[in-house]
């Protein structure tokens, strides 16, 4: 079919990308509609999980914390907000050891020096899809801290699926995370 | 007497009868006006900032699509995503460049997004339509017909803000100008020689179905 064809493109006010709104990517396997929505899930479900902080330093240890690979077969894992080893259990052991050494030391930080607190505006969270090949997910959305207030941020997350593990989620874990603050 | 009974009893059963035709007509008639209410599902308030405001080719000025597919193509050339797979294959910046523009960015900027991307940084790219320049306009020209007729030199400036590490909450982004060269070839609407519908449903980059071609590029001036 040639010319007259309508179709909806959306652009990407940040990054400028261009998305057609009207047709889902057929040929690539991996963001059909189903995958899509157990990724998106997954993708949102971190984005609260890697930027909430607690006053509570025994909450905060429960997210933080490194667990055991059996750890995440557990019964636990399958429940609705369950924040025990989510975080380890979701992640890349790499991107999960970034998490330990450059992120945890400023949050504890945060919470030993001024007691701050952080929250994600769970109902704001936008998920698009960035590039032509599925799996790359670009993610904005609000925090709100007891000191500085609310501030905008923009996460890049990769998705990557391992079908031996993971089960909770069908075998997607987060591959890379690399998120940005983009106002004050 | 009975006569009398009778006649009455005929009338009310005539009248019942008339009463009834009356009422299913009216019902029959009621249901050919039935009309249903027609809802159209949202995901959230949040769906209105994700699509934005529907806006028809056909409403957008020669300009105003030729400023987009510049926008487009700029922040194509420059931004910087973490973590990108392959960041030497942009496709949507393939389609809007010749060969010959797209190796040039490729050996230049393109290694320097790379590294950046390595590093985890990101970049990103902002171009007003004030800052979009065109270089070889004679002055009494007709600017809309010019630029769909012949090949137009645009001084391009745009502006970039550079994040330098992610997961750091508290690091502030760099803010820099600067100004890209181009040479393009536009004409409005959409190619005609393209499967829009194979093309689509390849996933491939919209932007590459609209007749909008960079030829050349440099940071200093092309001619």
């Amino acid at each position: 079919m040639r010319g007259n064809y309508p179709f909806l493109i959306s652009v990407d006010p940040i990054t400028n990308e261009w998305n057609v709104v009207t047709y889902p990517n057929k040929d690539a396997k991996n963001i059909t509609p189903q995958y899509q929505v157990i990724q998106e899930k997954l993708v949102s479900d971190y984005v609260m999980n890697w930027f909430t902080i607690s006053k509570n330093q025994k909450i905060n240890n429960q997210r933080w914390q490194r667990c055991e690979p059996e750890d995440c077969d557990l019964p636990e894992q399958f429940r609705p907000n369950n924040i025990e080893c989510f975080l380890f259990c979701n992640s890349s052991t790499n991107l999960f050891e970034q998490f330990e050494t450059k992120v945890t030391p400023e949050y504890v930080a945060r919470v030993d020096e001024r007691a701050e607190e952080w929250n994600v505006e769970i109902k704001n969270i936008m998920i698009n899809s960035v590039g032509e090949n599925g799996g790359f997910w670009q993610v904005y959305f609000v925090v709100h801290s007891t000191i500085n207030g609310p501030f905008d941020v923009l996460a890049f997350v990769k998705t990557a699926r391992s079908v031996d593990s993971h089960t909770a989620t069908l075998g997607y874990y987060v591959d890379d995370f690399n998120a940005y603050r983009m106002s004050r | 007497m009975n006569k009398i009974k009778s006649f009455f009893l005929g009338i009310l059963l005539l009248a019942m009868t008339i009463a009834s035709i009356g009422v299913v007509t009216l019902v029959y008639r009621a249901n050919e006006q039935i009309s249903v209410k027609s809802y159209i599902f949202q995901m959230g308030n949040f769906a209105n900032e994700r699509v934005g405001l529907l806006q028809n080719i056909n409403d957008i000025s020669v300009i105003g699509l030729r400023n987009n597919l510049i926008k487009k193509y700029v922040s194509e050339y420059f931004k910087v995503i973490p973590g990108e797979s392959d960041v030497t294959n942009r496709p949507a910046l393939r389609q809007l460049s010749s060969s010959a523009a797209y190796s040039q960015w490729g050996s230049g900027e393109a290694k320097i997004i790379e590294e950046m991307s390595r590093n985890k940084m990101f970049r990103m790219v902002w171009v007003s339509d004030e800052g979009i320049i065109p270089m070889n306009m004679p002055a009494d020209h007709d600017y809309a017909q010019a630029i769909i007729s012949e090949d137009i030199y645009y001084a391009v400036h745009y502006e970039t803000t550079t994040w330098r590490e992610s997961n750091f909450m508290a690091v502030e982004p760099e803010t820099e100008h600067g100004v890209l060269y181009i040479e393009a070839r536009f004409k409005p609407g959409i190619n005609k020689n393209q499967d829009v519908k194979k093309y689509l449903e390849a996933g491939k980059d919209p932007a590459g179905l609209f007749m909008f071609m960079v030829t050349h590029i440099g940071s200093k001036g092309i001619k």
